[in-house]
């Protein structure tokens, strides 16, 4: 390909870029003036774009608006909401790495908001080099919410995953620690028995039991 | 000295006597504590209110009542908490990356139940659930792209119910709860 064939692709790559990024906005924005007041809708669309131009999954932040306004929450309670969905984005893209996928970014901001720190996030990268983190960061996310303390919760999750664990195993661990929680076991032991099963040599241990 | 065993056996002998008791000098005094009614006390609202006091009841009013307080619990369960379920089924008919996801709540008393997620724009009205049968059983369905999302219940408009099943996203920022949906490829969960 010779330099002026080059540049054309470039313009032409630009060009698509710019149209999709406008024709994403005029969506943004519209779908924000329809559920929220004007003011409200200027200032998330002001942050959406930013987050936008900054590679941040801003759909999820637009979603965050939408679902204040579903919850008749008032406009500057939805916009600060927002910002800080927009924060966390931002700190679990820096935790978990710039080649996260919007997906991942979303679950480690969720994470993160629960009170997951970001160096987890980023241990929980390492164990799992190129594979998708989606699942670990949810199930990680629903244990600390479910009062698992976060250093629990974090070593069961990264002892798990290093232990080889798949997707399904931690959701089925998800489930036996919400199971026990129900059935009044301390969130505590019950992650760290239920977490016992996917160590490596421990063997299946029976479901935890109320504690007296 | 005498020795430990002849004293021990010294006070047992004097506690086995029998110990005469003196005939009270004062003829009549059970008979005229009998029949003197016991002394008022005058209780105001607040010991009236606090103060423990025995309840008697029939066998048959204790059972009416108790079969009222079932009647009465089991009414404010189903509708404020009503066993609500999620059951996810593998893809119906998948278009590209979607998968069709079924959302299932047991809501005996609703009598309006929709979802509302990050997949539908959280629009009250845009995935009303179908009442299924005199159970309460409510379900819906909806093709879902693959990703991760946020989604809760809204019973009869006012109650926003997490899936107590699905895993637990964080504090939405509004002071409630949502839950988590993933769709991946062939599966949800």
């Amino acid at each position: 390909m010779n330099g002026r064939a080059c540049r054309g692709a470039c313009m032409a790559a630009g060009a698509v870029a710019l149209i999709t990024s406008i024709a994403w906005s005029d969506g943004d924005t519209e779908r924000l003036r329809a559920r929220l007041d004007p003011q409200t809708a200027s200032e998330v669309g002001r942050v959406v774009q930013e987050a936008r131009e900054a590679g941040l999954p801003a759909d999820a932040l637009v979603s965050k608006a939408l679902e204040g306004a579903g919850k008749g929450a008032p406009g500057p309670r939805i916009v600060t909401t927002v910002k800080q969905y927009a924060m966390a984005l931002a700190g679990a893209r820096d935790a978990l790495g710039t080649s996260s996928s919007s997906t991942e970014i979303v679950a480690g901001a969720g994470a993160l908001m629960v009170g997951v720190p970001p160096d987890s996030l980023a241990r929980l990268r390492a164990t799992r080099p190129g594979k998708p983190l989606v699942v670990p960061l949810v199930v990680l996310a629903d244990l600390v919410a479910r009062k698992v303390p976060a250093s629990t919760a974090t070593g069961t999750v990264l002892a798990a995953t290093r232990a080889g664990a798949r997707d399904t195993d931690l959701l089925a661990l998800r489930e036996g620690i919400e199971q026990d929680i129900r059935a009044g076991v301390p969130p505590f032991n019950a992650a760290t028995l239920r977490g016992r099963a996917l160590a490596p040599g421990t063997g299946a241990m029976p479901p935890a039991r109320r504690i007296p | 000295m005498i020795p430990d065993r002849e004293v021990e056996r010294a006070v047992a002998r004097a506690y086995r006597e029998a110990v005469p008791i003196r005939p009270l000098d004062t003829p009549g005094l059970m008979e005229r504590l009998a029949s003197t009614p016991a002394p008022r006390v005058s209780r105001g609202w607040f010991d009236f209110g606090v103060g423990p006091r025995g309840l008697t009841l029939s066998p048959a009013l204790g059972l009416a009542a108790a079969v009222l307080l079932l009647m009465v619990g089991a009414w404010a369960g189903g509708r404020f908490v009503s066993r609500p379920a999620v059951s996810s089924l593998p893809a119906i008919a998948a278009t590209g990356t979607s998968q069709v996801v079924e959302f299932v709540l047991v809501a005996p008393l609703a009598e309006h139940v929709t979802v509302v997620g990050d997949f539908n724009g959280w629009d009250p009205a845009a995935l009303p659930m179908r009442r299924a049968g005199k159970g309460g059983t409510w379900s819906t369905a909806m093709a879902i792209p693959e990703g991760r999302y946020t989604y809760c219940y809204v019973i009869d408009g006012r109650t926003w119910l997490p899936d107590p099943r699905a895993p637990l996203a964080p504090d939405d920022g509004f002071g409630l709860r949502n839950s988590v949906l993933l769709v991946r490829s062939g599966r949800s969960s």
